[in-house]
């Protein structure tokens, strides 16, 4: 560019463009001030050459477009140049623009190649000059302005290396720029640095002080602590809020979706208010978003949580496809490990890797509630947060249950929000109903109103439809988003439904994309390409360009999980290709994905679900697609039941046996699949169905004593109390196991554990005469065994094929467990009073066991500490039962828990100990359905022995009588009949004693013998009261408690002496009452003692 | 062209119509407690929902591909479409839990008388023209939607429930129209615990619809 002057020359037209400078102020500032005379001829010299340099193909006696000259000066036009300064800057300023309107992507497509624009200092030449002063401060000063700002959009993009290599460099050039430190500190931050952040907080502390003597600005000083803090607040204000359809194609790590555009939203004021509320209520802060498909829930949400300060956790629940149980809860846990960079440790982290192990069908309830109380303490470390839970009329029964779980005792700054089709609610009935006990909010989405809707359009079509057009389409699509949006794509012509707007759209993309979309759609909601080239016999290469269009179309988009893989827009696109096939193509397509998925994916447990679900669509072709079903659905049952998903096993275990038949399966593998049934039933703590799978499972026994030895033991389940529903006669399995005991050689572990089962069986039904002999026989049997094998070694041949199912079966446990499991069926086949000593000492048997499994240990206790309240020894009973509230509190157990709930209120009521019905109210929510009825019972029997005590039975006749009728029991009706007599209305309360009997000797016997005493004494029929006292005697000298002390109904002695009173035996009486005051006063029964006392001092 | 037969889906619908909301209302007079009232509530719901998606079906898609092949039919479409909005009130009525259950029970009598004679209209103006302008294809696409509609976790209940209200023919009709999964988990699994949920609704001594289920 020739000499000094010459380039001086070009530098100050730069400084200058596109302006025509004065001829004399250029020499003026070219020579300093003190142009000479030749200056006016150099400078001319200088304008031609640069001239020809910057215009090499003017033609002579042309006229200059670039270094112009007019008005007695010279101009630099740069127009049509390239001019790095002005591109420069206008990068830098569309860059600043995107910025400030979030567009960050944008803003890094201008400013990174802004920057590489800089290629060295501007000016060098003339850097000395005073006039390049201010523009090389200019230029200079966007250039950090361009830095930093390029740092920030990247770093909302969470590219933190990025930042961090651009940054790094820059904060040591330039120390003293606070904005750069400020985001380098947050880049460091966010991926998880919290040292390095610190580290350079600590260093611009030190530059700032050394250089300029002052403190950090306030945003470095609150960066520090917030840092330090590990503030909710420093992580991206709109972390991870992509609702991610559910994805099949993520493996254990689930990719990050990537911020597809979702199209316009319009309008939502007023429900974002309400969600806005909500977020800043100290209450209420959980709230159910519900509403027809299409009407813009999952936008609203996203709407809301893209607003947001805090970090958000978002799981779906697919509408197509199985998904494995708890699967948006997956996501939500995923994405708090991702957004709040929680470290993960045990469950949570064994969950997450699809690492959970089987679980033993006794712990099964209590694993849950434990794996359910880690989930919440994992959310509740991750601070302030919102968990969004959409699409809840689709999701599993595990993922309802933890959402209940969760919304019972929300972690302090947790939101949580919920989605679901308003017409499918009834499947959320009582998922809802405890939501709304829970405080939960209802926020009802309606279609748009018209002027949204014209908004609406406005933004689809880039075209105003105007008012009266806008109200047309509203009222024909009851301004539902989704359907105005497909009707604003489709045109004019659109039909009237949505699903037909649906059609008509594909059919519009020509025919072999339409039926491309239909193979996709019977998919799911998401689809892989290189499947659906498989399934239809093409190359991925020939499907692109209908994937283009119907993604262009927008009816699919290219899924964030990877590449090739796409998912449909809306389930109800889905639902409108589904729509108009045939049974016979679907139930082939259906095979062909089964097929080409198991290739794929036949091993990988979180695909199981929906291989099964292809499986079973297509079983009806034929055997070979049907026992594929019925593998994958027996595979999904096992794999739920390591995600704690009972129901959801339950589900998958009947449509494994149903493709069962279809297989033409043989009994013995049905017999399996019966048994799994069986055992998820129990798991899940519904006896009644689990007893009818168990039935099943032993007529595909057939005439194998093992298999039936096996499935009787399932159904005697791991509780404290017979495992039959009251009046139930457990008749086949008492039958299949009288004939195993005979089928069997003596003394072998089948035997054995048949003759435990059949007693249990025999218990339910009264059969009470030989059930000790018989139990103790199959104990000794036991310990013969466990004695040859040594303790807890395995016998007998190991029939295990490694499912987990069988863990539990009879043949083929240690000998060790299985004493102790006939040890704890002897505890349950010997019920009532009569075998109080018996139980004791087999429940300390128990407690001596090795390897006792807490479950049982927790029952064993149980056991004792009712023996011990029945000798009075409460102080003994209370610390057992402390003992064993510890045990529970990390078992997790409902059953248990609930059991010893019970023994506390018992307990409490009898020692008058203010209110004892806390105990249960602790315990309820813990209660499922299947325990529920139960523990009504012995709440119910409680409230009864508590009138009783208090003399209300005659105020509370109508709420007895009606218990009476609605359950026939005898206990009730011998309380009816006292509250009769206590009114006065004798004769009714005689014929309606003299119509109930005893009931049989089983854990009602006792509390309903007494009061069928004090019914007698108050009507003085006297033989009824000889006949109890009779029947009480052998039970002289202890307190009176039945169940494990759901009721201690005072001292049999007292009873007898009030009896023997009435009978007029007035010394007989006085020595029982002498002895039950004793016991009631040492015991600290203080209303039974008080009653033994008036009725001595009658009786002197 | 279509017969009779085909039509057994959409008629055992109807069937189901007719018996349920007659069902709910001699029972939720009188709760036996708490766990029944809530059995209740979520049939009642759940009746409620059927009949509006099976409403808002025929006004979408069916009356209009109706009138789209006979235009005469028009007036009497819109006669039925104009009922399904009369229902509306009731159907709300029905559903408003802010109401206590058995003092809704009389708009259930109500809502049965109803929804018995907008049946019948639509039976003896429908049907025919069903029976004429439906193709199979056309009901292959509507049992999708039902089915669509009913929903994953729902649909045991739903086939227990129609089950329940489906004479003998009705029964096997649609046993025979369902694929062979179905029909094993509907006679194995979903048909006795739907029998259960009966039992627990309305007691054990209200009959079914029919002997072929009942024994």
């Amino acid at each position: 560019m020739g000499p000094p002057k010459q380039r001086a020359l070009l530098a100050l037209l730069a400084v200058n463009a596109d302006r025509v400078v004065p001829a004399d102020v250029l020499a003026d500032r070219l020579w300093a001030g003190a142009p000479p005379a030749s200056a006016w001829n150099s400078l001319h010299a200088y304008v031609s050459r640069l001239r020809r340099c910057l215009e090499p193909d003017r033609k002579t006696g042309a006229a200059a477009s670039v270094l112009i000259s007019a008005a007695g000066g010279y101009g630099l036009m740069t127009d049509r140049l390239d001019f790095d300064v002005r591109e420069f800057g206008a990068l830098v300023s569309s860059g600043l623009a995107h910025l400030d309107g979030g567009r960050h992507q944008e803003a890094v497509e201008s400013l990174a190649p802004a920057l590489a624009l800089w290629r060295g200092d501007p000016y060098t030449d003339v850097r000395s000059e005073e006039w390049a002063q201010p523009e090389i401060g200019r230029l200079g000063q966007l250039r950090l302005d361009a830095v930093e700002a390029l740092a920030g959009a990247l770093l909302e993009l969470g590219r933190h290396p990025d930042v961090v290599a651009l940054l790094d460099p820059f904060v040591r050039d330039h120390p003293l720029r606070e904005r750069a430190w400020e985001l380098l500190v947050l880049a460091h931050y966010r991926s998880g640095r919290q040292a390095a952040a610190l580290q350079c907080l600590r260093t611009v502390r030190e530059l700032l002080a050394t250089e300029l003597g002052i403190d950090p600005g306030p945003r470095l000083s609150g960066l520090e602590t917030a840092v330090l803090r590990q503030d909710a607040g420093l992580l991206p204000a709109a972390s991870v809020p992509e609702p991610p359809p559910y994805d099949p194609f993520a493996g254990s790590v689930r990719q990050e979706t990537g911020r597809t555009a979702k199209g316009p939203f319009v309008g939502r004021e007023e429900a974002l208010r309400v969600l806005a509320d909500a977020a800043a209520s100290a209450n209420g802060r959980i709230v159910l978003v519900d509403g027809e498909a299409g009407v813009g829930k999952t936008s609203l949400l996203r709407r809301f949580c893209s607003a947001a300060k805090i970090a958000v956790a978002w799981g779906v629940s697919p509408d197509h496809e199985t998904a494995p149980p708890l699967w948006p809860w997956e996501q939500v846990l995923r994405d708090l490990v991702t957004a709040a960079s929680l470290p993960v440790a045990g469950e949570i982290a064994a969950f997450l890797s699809g690492g959970l192990g089987a679980v033993p069908s006794y712990d099964a309830q209590g694993a849950r509630l434990r794996f359910f109380e880690a989930v919440r303490a994992f959310l509740a470390e991750a601070g302030p947060v919102i968990v969004v839970l959409d699409d809840l009329h689709s999701a599993d029964d595990a993922t309802l249950r933890l959402f209940v779980h969760v919304a019972s005792a929300l972690p302090p700054g947790m939101l949580l929000l919920g989605s679901f089709r308003r017409h499918e609610a009834s499947a959320l009935t009582g998922t809802l109903s405890s939501l709304s006990r829970l405080g939960a909010r209802r926020l009802s989405l309606e279609g748009l109103g018209t002027d949204e809707t014209r908004r609406l359009i406005l933004a689809v079509t880039g075209r105003d439809p105007g008012g009266e057009r806008a109200e047309e389409l509203r009222a024909r699509t009851a301004g539902n988003p989704f359907f105005l949006t497909e009707v604003a794509r489709s045109g004019e012509e659109a039909p009237q439904n949505v699903l037909d707007v649906v059609l008509h759209r594909v059919a519009g993309l020509g025919e072999p994309t339409g039926g491309l979309l239909e193979v996709a759609a019977i998919m799911g909601g998401a689809f892989e390409a290189g499947i659906v080239a498989e399934v239809t016999g093409r190359d991925v290469g020939d499907l692109l360009p209908s994937l283009d269009a119907a993604a262009a179309a927008g009816l699919i988009r290219e899924s964030a999980s990877g590449l090739g893989r796409y998912e449909f827009a809306h389930a109800l696109v889905t639902d409108a290709l589904l729509s108009r096939r045939s049974r016979l193509w679907r139930a082939r397509t259906h095979g062909m994905v089964a097929r080409a998925l198991t290739r794929a994916d036949g091993e990988r447990e979180e695909r199981y679900g929906v291989i099964a679900g292809h499986w079973l669509a297509a079983a009806e072709l034929g055997a070979e697609p049907a026992r594929m079903a019925m593998d994958y659905a027996a595979r999904t049952a096992r794999a739920a039941l390591r995600r704690h998903a009972l129901d959801d096993a339950v589900v998958s275990w009947q449509e494994a046996l149903a493709a069962s038949v279809l297989a033409g399966a043989d009994p013995a593998e049905r017999f399996e699949l019966a048994v799994g049934l069986a055992e998820s039933r129990y798991a899940a703590g519904r006896l009644d169905d689990g007893y009818e799978a168990v039935e099943q499972a032993l007529e595909l026994a057939g005439d194998d004593p093992d298999r039936a030895v096996r499935a009787a033991d399932i159904a005697m389940a791991h509780g404290i109390w017979l495992p039959f529903r009251h009046g139930r006669d457990p008749v086949r399995l008492r039958e299949a196991m009288t004939a195993a005991v005979r089928s069997v050689p003596e003394g072998s572990p089948a035997w054995t554990l048949a003759l435990a089962c059949r007693s249990v069986a025999l218990a339910q039904t009264g059969g009470a005469a030989r059930l000790d002999a018989a139990t103790a026989e199959a104990v000794a049997a036991a310990e013969r065994l466990a004695l040859v094998s040594g303790d807890g070694a395995r016998t007998g041949p190991d029939v295990d094929d490694g499912s987990e199912h069988r863990s539990t079966s009879a043949i083929g446990r240690p000998d060790g467990e299985l004493l102790s499991r006939v040890l704890h069926l002897r505890l349950i086949a010997l019920t009532g009073q009569d075998f109080a000593e018996q139980r004791a000492d087999t429940a300390r048997r128990l407690l001596a066991h090795p390897g006792l499994s807490p479950q049982l240990g927790v029952i064993a206790r149980i056991h004792l500490a009712s023996h011990l309240v029945e000798h009075g020894r409460m102080p003994q009973a209370r610390a057992l039962l402390d003992e064993t509230d510890a045990l529970l509190d990390e078992l997790h157990n409902p059953t248990l828990t609930c059991q010893l709930a019970i023994m506390h209120t018992g307990l409490d009521l009898f020692q008058r100990r203010p209110e004892p019905f806390r105990h249960m109210e602790r315990v309820e929510r813990m209660l499922s359905t299947g325990d529920r009825g139960y523990f009504e019972v012995a709440m119910s029997s409680q409230l009864l022995h508590s009138l009783l005590e208090e003399d209300r039975l005659g105020d509370e006749l109508p709420l007895v009588r009606e218990a009476y009728e609605r359950t026939g029991a005898t206990g009730v009706g011998h309380a009816l009949a006292y509250g009769l007599a206590r009114r006065g209305e004798h004769d009714r309360a005689r014929t309606l004693l003299r119509g109930l009997g005893l009931p049989p000797r089983d854990y009602t016997w006792s509390s309903t013998a007494m009061c069928r005493l004090h019914v007698a004494i108050l009507l003085a029929e006297t033989e009824i009261i000889r006949e109890v006292h009779d029947l009480f005697l052998p039970f002289a000298g202890r307190l009176l408690v039945s169940g494990a002390c759901t009721n201690v109904a005072g001292a049999y002695d007292g009873h007898l002496g009030e009896a023997l009173l009435a009978l007029g035996d007035r010394a007989g009486a006085r020595a029982r009452l002498e002895s039950a005051v004793s016991l009631l006063d040492r015991s600290g029964g203080t209303y039974w003692a008080a009653r033994a006392r008036q009725a001595l001092d009658k009786a002197t | 062209m279509i017969t009779q037969e085909q039509l057994s889906g959409f008629m055992l619908m109807h069937a189901a119509f007719r018996t349920e909301f007659g069902r709910l209302a001699e029972a939720c007079p009188r709760p036996r407690d708490a766990e029944h009232m809530d059995l209740l509530e979520e049939q009642l719901a759940l009746v409620l929902e059927m009949l509006h998606a099976h409403h808002r079906h025929e006004d979408e898609t069916l009356w209009r591909r109706l009138t789209g092949r006979e235009p005469a039919a028009h007036e009497a479409m819109a006669e039925l479409e104009a009922e399904h909005l009369a229902l509306d009130p009731l159907m709300r009525a029905a559903s408003d839990r802010t109401t206590p259950l058995p003092e809704r029970a009389v708009v259930l009598a109500r809502l049965h008388e109803v929804v018995n004679d907008h049946l019948d209209h639509e039976e003896q103006a429908a049907v025919p023209l069903m029976l004429r302008h439906l193709t199979p294809e056309d009901l292959e696409s509507d049992k999708r939607t039902a089915m669509n509609d009913f929903g994953r976790r729902r649909v045991p209940v739903i086939f227990g429930w129609l089950a329940s209200c489906a004479n003998d023919e009705q029964v096997a009709a649609t046993l025979a129209d369902l694929p062979p999964v179905a029909r094993l988990m509907f006679r194995l699994f979903w048909w006795p615990a739907y029998r259960r949920r009966f039992a627990a609704l309305y007691g054990a001594g209200v009959p079914l619809a029919n002997s072929v289920l009942a024994g």
